[in-house]
């Protein structure tokens, strides 16, 4: 289910017009990177995935079935494309406090360095927690908390059952707690930091 | 206490009942284990919903752009290549053929050319030919098969045709052999 731009790119690429099909890279450049970052955790695997995750989209168009949503079949190919990347090479974590690869950090949001170093401390806490999770448990968490699917959406997308999605995310959600507590327990200052002042912006009981 | 059904209510996603809620609310005022497991769960959630999004660096379309002609470049030097292989070694045999019929016929040279030239000919035809059923094959084949089935694919291709050639050179001087 597409738009009318969209079946229009679409229909084109198929017929091997590139320009038409980099309209849809252009359209959803962004979740499909934000996937591949989630997963991969640097910026510089995030760009080659995300390439990469359009390449093979572009080359499987032929097989996408009009009536699902494209962003569906494409955050599909994204997610399992970093699935594969995750599960053939250890990729190490990389740490945006890492003075040596601050340079690849997002571009920054605005003019205020404060914030800046706050978005950037925020952006190492998530991914240094997502880092715990197994391949598929972290896609599915993805999925969920930065791109809204349903269940059925990540089930579909991860090709798992339902009741499978479910306790994946359930036993993701209480790893991350645990995790989380561990780190502000026992952690480096930073993360105390960040914990007391998410804490603080955050709603309590 | 068994803490286990309240971790359950904490993590689980969907709205709890207002018996559920409350029970819960109640033993929270009252065990700190589980305080701190509700806080830190809200933390998360709340660390997550706030985390800026990350956004490409600019021209990202631009980029793959130039990444997909490069790969389809290479895909199309290495069609090449493979028919620059197949067309040597149907050459190679043709040439191997042509070999063997100039020992054998050595006091034949009128015949030898005439022969030769047919010989060309024909080898121009059957490689126009070649190169007509390949080109589809190829375009099809770089779609739907693996670098492997292609490689597989166009060395079965090229047995065949040198089998094909090698028999049909053999028969003629065999045929040749029972009519003198």
């Amino acid at each position: 289910m597409c738009s009318t731009d969209e079946a229009q790119w679409i229909a084109e690429a198929k017929t091997g017009d590139k320009e038409a099909f980099s309209n849809l890279v252009e359209k959803y450049q962004k979740p499909v990177y934000s996937v591949c970052y989630r997963m991969l955790g640097t910026p510089t695997a995030a760009e080659d995935a995300a390439q990469e995750a359009f390449i093979r989209a572009y080359k499987a168009l032929d097989r996408y079935d009009p009536d699902r949503s494209f962003a569906t079949w494409l955050l599909s190919i994204a997610s399992n494309y970093s699935i594969d990347q995750l599960r053939k090479r250890k990729v190490t974590i990389l740490s945006m406090d890492n003075d040596k690869y601050a340079w690849l950090a997002p571009p920054d949001p605005g003019p205020n360095p404060e914030k800046v170093a706050l978005e950037r401390e925020k952006q190492a806490l998530v991914q240094n927690i997502l880092a715990e999770l197994s391949e598929t448990d972290r896609a599915a968490v993805v999925l969920q908390y930065w791109h809204d699917y349903s269940y059925e959406e990540i089930a579909e997308t991860l090709d798992l059952s339902m009741s499978a999605v479910k306790s994946r995310l359930f036993r993701a959600r209480r790893l991350l707690a645990e995790k989380w507590q561990e780190m502000q327990a026992n952690a480096v200052p930073s993360v105390q930091t960040a914990g007391k002042r998410i804490a603080h912006e955050s709603p309590t009981i | 206490m068994n803490h286990q059904q309240f971790e359950t209510w904490i993590l689980q996603e969907s709205e709890l009942q207002k018996e559920q809620k409350r029970e819960l609310h109640l033993h929270l005022k009252g065990c700190s284990q589980c305080q701190a497991f509700f806080q830190a769960v809200h933390q998360l959630d709340h660390l997550f919903k706030t985390a800026p999004e990350p956004s490409p660096s600019p021209n990202f379309s631009a980029r793959w752009m130039v990444r997909i002609e490069r790969q389809e470049k290479r895909r199309n030097r290495w069609i090449l290549g493979i028919t620059l292989s197949v067309m040597t070694l149907a050459t190679a045999a043709l040439l191997s053929a042509v070999g063997l019929e100039i020992r054998s016929a050595a006091d034949f040279f009128p015949q030898l050319l005439l022969d030769l030239i047919t010989f060309i000919t024909h080898g121009i035809v059957l490689i126009n030919q070649i190169s007509n059923i390949l080109s589809p094959l190829v375009r099809v084949g770089t779609k739907y098969l693996s670098p492997l089935g292609l490689y597989a694919v166009t060395f079965g291709l090229s047995g065949i045709t040198a089998a094909w050639i090698l028999t049909s050179l053999r028969s003629r001087t065999l045929q040749k052999e029972f009519n003198s």
